[in-house]
């Protein structure tokens, strides 16, 4: 009954992790040398659900998934469209502050669409009435 | 259909460009009476050259005519300094003048006003924009 | 909305009331089957449009449709259909029993 639900949440797990993600390019925007990152979707049910821990093969590279060892919700990558500041600090307010208000937008409209199946499988379950 | 998310790219790049304008005028500000730079001479004033890059979004490209702003490049004002008689200075020149920066504060005032107001507008555009999903979103919602 | 419909089959079929199983049914099978099929047709309809929905509503979370008020629209024309169908369906129930009443 409930399959459309896990893809949703899923999508709201994502949008959280992305929040976090962009909050702390926000939080370095004056540290010299700083490469913004985001997050990127992973594709498909086996991407995730294994939750298997990924292995670093550089110890410049950044660590991925939650930190707490459960699956992740998105793969992390360097921002590569950043532009260059003169300290080498490549993170643009603008840019990082877009991000965020078009992640929390798409947050809402996932729960509004969330919300809008569990109010069909309510009404059907209360037998049609109300 | 280019949508809510392509209106926020646009207007964040319009914010970007602004914010790179400003930061051409406070450096022109910063270096009014500059005299002396690593490459000789006074300091020049720069100005960005922004141009107009097509919106791409998956197929839809270049739809509608819609553009971002990008900043081309950034560009030196090759105008000539104001020469001020003072025999003194350490960067006079043989006759005694000494060439002073292009800068003219008023001038930049100006910019920086416009500069402003053209990120303000940025903003108010995107708060639009949000507010205009968040009535989609109600369309979904009771 | 496939997940709505076991439920929604179940709205279909007007509950025969106690007491009259095994003996012989008062109202015809024609009029039975009229209602029967009307109603089955709706909620084809109905799910159906959930259906497409609830796609919508993936491709939207998955990141691959940016429609907000298109998905929305869908949403809310698939939740209407659903009460429809259901507040026609618990009229035709209420139709029916009227009927059996009637002939007593």
């Amino acid at each position: 009954m409930f399959e459309q639900i896990g893809p949703l949440a899923r999508a709201l797990d994502y949008h959280l992790e992305r929040h976090n993600v962009l909050s702390s390019n926000v939080a370095h925007v004056d540290t010299p040398g700083y490469r913004p990152v985001d997050l990127e979707r992973i594709e498909g049910d086996f991407g995730g659900a294994l939750g298997v821990a990924l292995e670093r093969t550089n110890p410049g590279h950044l660590v991925g998934g939650a930190g707490d060892g459960g699956p992740a919700a998105g793969r992390v990558f360097r921002d590569e469209a950043a532009g260059g500041g003169n300290d080498e600090n490549f993170v643009s307010l603008d840019r990082e502050a877009a991000k965020l208000a078009a992640n929390h937008l798409r947050y809402d409209v996932v729960s509004a669409i969330v919300q809008a199946e569990l109010r069909q499988l309510r009404f059907a379950a209360a037998d049609a009435k109300g | 259909m280019l949508g809510v998310f392509s209106a926020m790219d646009v207007a964040a790049s319009g914010l970007s460009a602004e914010r790179t304008r400003m930061n051409t005028i406070a450096a022109n500000m910063a270096n009014a009476r500059t005299t002396r730079t690593a490459a000789g001479g006074p300091y020049r004033r720069i100005d960005p050259v922004f141009e107009a890059v097509l919106l791409d979004r998956g197929g839809l490209r270049g739809s509608a005519g819609v553009s971002e702003v990008r900043v081309a490049r950034i560009v030196e004002d090759s105008r000539p300094g104001q020469m001020v008689y003072e025999p003194g200075h350490p960067d006079a020149n043989a006759q005694g003048y000494v060439e002073y920066p292009n800068v003219n504060a008023v001038e930049e005032m100006v910019n920086m006003i416009t500069a402003s107001r053209a990120y303000e507008a940025g903003v108010t555009s995107i708060d639009t924009i949000k507010q205009m999903a968040r009535s989609a979103i109600d369309i979904g919602r009771g | 909305m496939s997940a709505i419909t076991a439920p929604s089959l179940a709205l279909a079929r007007p509950h025969a009331p106690l007491g009259t199983e095994g003996g012989a049914p008062r109202v015809s099978k024609d009029e039975a089957g009229v209602f029967e099929s009307m109603l089955g047709q709706a909620v084809a309809n109905a799910n159906s449009q959930g259906q497409a929905a609830s796609a919508a509503g993936e491709a939207f979370a998955a990141g691959s449709l940016d429609d907000i008020h298109g998905t929305m629209l869908a949403l809310s024309k698939a939740d209407i259909e659903l009460r429809y169908v259901g507040a026609v369906r618990n009229k035709i129930v209420d139709a029916f029993y009227e009927l059996w009443r009637m002939q007593v």
